[in-house]
């Protein structure tokens, strides 16, 4: 879990995290637990790293190439080379172009099922930066076995998420 | 990243007088809209260019100057430095299999290839397209590498020079990245040194200027070594850098620059120490043949090889006694060629020296 998680005021400077769109709104939540664990997950094993402005020059020129897919958007960083993740309801193929990527095992989907419909997470990067692609799906090919069950939420982990919740609404 | 729009009203002509119209231009009070915009401090080839600058390499044909900077790119972006989807290279000095080799390379490390006549692209659009990068707001984190520079503006004509440099300054100035490869001119300084070719606008214009130059020293066979010389600069870039390269019969461009590494500040020292070796024998040269000639005629005392020298070259005896006191020693690799021993009378013996190392 991120330890700055949940109300950290000084990661909305510019924007809204992934937890502060998708996750807060109802943290004490199974769908919403076990979707911040799923996104903490990506982010450690993959190194991507969260891009807050909403969304900066460099995402929106990937963004703009996504068209129908563009649905709960969230942007990254991979060293310098801007990364976009799509939630699409559905389980459609996509192609767009210029533009490459691959759709996340469910174990580090994201958003997932939500309400019972289902969602497909796509990361994607500009054609020319498709060697990064092969680099984040290496490192999820690595640990893949190693995940949690994407739905799956212990008593500890929503104890713990319950404690963390009222310590940081300043609660015993 | 939105460009940078200055927050006061804007005065023209006709609408104020000068002084009213002065305060509009000014910046002043800019600085941290304009910082946000700044580009941090990072090298598109380590060392040499910084992203944000206009940088020129100069070099002869054939030394290596699109091998490095080809390989320098690559560097960055596998150190995932640089987004290559703003990085074109626009390759307008090659053979269509070189284009297809290079382009080959720009697929695997991620990085635009353009050329002349290939997708309806043509050299003389690209200061139109500069231009028009600076002046929408698209130039920010753009780079563009021109090779060779002299495909897209007559660096002998001082106005066509200059207007280059005036559009290349504008895209530059809001945020773009301009890298061009250029050749130095056939004949070297008295010192021995390369010498940029055209005229002086476009190292007056730009940020920061290196000179490559081969250089013959004690490498293997096959490999060649060249310096980055700085020759003018704006920020911390490095005033020498080497690489070396091994070319091989048959090799393939993949291979080639496979090749390239980084010299060592070590190796580097000792090379440029032997190139000047190199350099000052070839210079001397008829008078070490002659002395060589000399001592082996048994003509062996500093008077009379001197005085033997000195008739058969034509040099002055002070020119010809210098380099025979240059060229005395036991090391044969620092240049000497010959040993002395003082015997009786402070008379002095010369004799041959062995070639016991590789010679430099």
């Amino acid at each position: 879990m991120s330890d700055n998680w949940p109300l950290e005021p000084n990661l909305s400077i510019k924007g809204l995290t992934y937890r502060q769109r998708y996750v807060d709104y109802d943290p004490l939540s199974d769908e919403c637990i076990a979707r911040g664990r799923t996104h903490d997950c990506l982010l450690s094993i993959s190194n991507l790293i969260e891009e807050t402005r909403i969304p900066s020059k460099q995402h929106r020129a990937i963004l703009k190439k996504l068209g129908i897919a563009n649905n709960h958007a969230s942007f990254y960083w991979y060293g310098k080379i801007p990364v976009v993740i799509v939630e699409p309801y559905g389980r459609q193929d996509y192609e767009f172009d210029g533009i490459e990527f691959f759709r996340l095992p469910e174990a580090l989907s994201s958003y997932g099922t939500c309400n019972g419909h289902e969602t497909q997470s796509l990361l994607c990067v500009h054609a020319v930066n498709k060697s990064v692609l092969t680099q984040i799906m290496e490192k999820i090919r690595m640990a893949e076995s190693n995940l949690p069950d994407r739905y799956f939420v212990s008593k500890e982990e929503r104890n713990l998420v319950e404690q963390r919740y009222h310590s940081a609404k300043g609660g015993k | 990243m939105k460009l940078f729009t200055p927050s006061v009203k804007s005065h023209h002509k006709g609408q104020a007088n000068a002084l009213d119209r002065l305060h509009g231009f000014s910046i002043t009070g800019n600085s941290a809209a304009m910082r946000q915009q700044m580009l941090d401090d990072v090298f598109i080839l380590r060392d040499i260019a910084l992203l944000g600058q206009w940088t020129t390499l100069y070099a002869s044909p054939n030394t290596g100057k699109t091998l490095i900077t080809l390989w320098l790119i690559a560097e960055a972006l596998k150190g995932l430095k640089v987004d290559g989807h703003y990085v074109f290279y626009v390759n307008a000095d090659d053979s269509f299999k070189g284009t297809v080799e290079k382009t080959e390379l720009a697929e695997i490390w991620g990085f635009h290839m353009v050329t002349p006549n290939l997708n309806g692209f043509s050299s003389s659009e690209v200061p139109q397209m500069m231009l028009e990068l600076a002046e929408t707001g698209d130039a920010m984190g753009v780079v563009i590498i021109l090779d060779t520079l002299k495909k897209f503006t007559d660096l002998m004509h001082k106005r066509e020079s200059s207007e280059f440099g005036r559009i290349s300054r504008e895209f530059i100035s809001a945020g773009g990245t301009l890298i061009c490869l250029a050749h130095t001119n056939k004949h070297r300084a008295s010192d021995g040194k390369p010498v940029y070719s055209g005229t002086s606008d476009i190292s007056d214009d730009c940020d920061c200027v290196y000179i490559l130059d081969k250089l013959d020293g004690r490498m293997f066979e096959d490999e060649v070594a060249v310096e980055f010389v700085n020759a003018k600069a704006r920020g911390d870039v490095a005033e020498r850098v080497s690489f070396s390269y091994a070319k091989k019969h048959g090799q393939s461009y993949a291979e080639l620059i496979d090749s390239v590494k980084r010299i060592d500040d070590g190796k580097m020292e000792e090379l440029r120490l032997s190139a000047e070796v190199n350099r000052q024998l070839e210079e001397d040269e008829d008078v070490i043949v002659y002395v060589r000639k000399a001592i082996n005629q048994a003509v062996t005392s500093k008077t009379d090889i001197v005085k033997l020298v000195a008739d058969e070259t034509g040099h002055s005896h002070a020119k010809v006694r210098k380099i025979l006191a240059e060229r005395t020693g036991a090391m044969y690799s620092l240049g000497h060629r010959w040993s002395v021993e003082i015997g009786a009378h402070n008379k002095s013996t010369y004799s041959i020296l062995a070639a016991t190392e590789p010679a430099l």
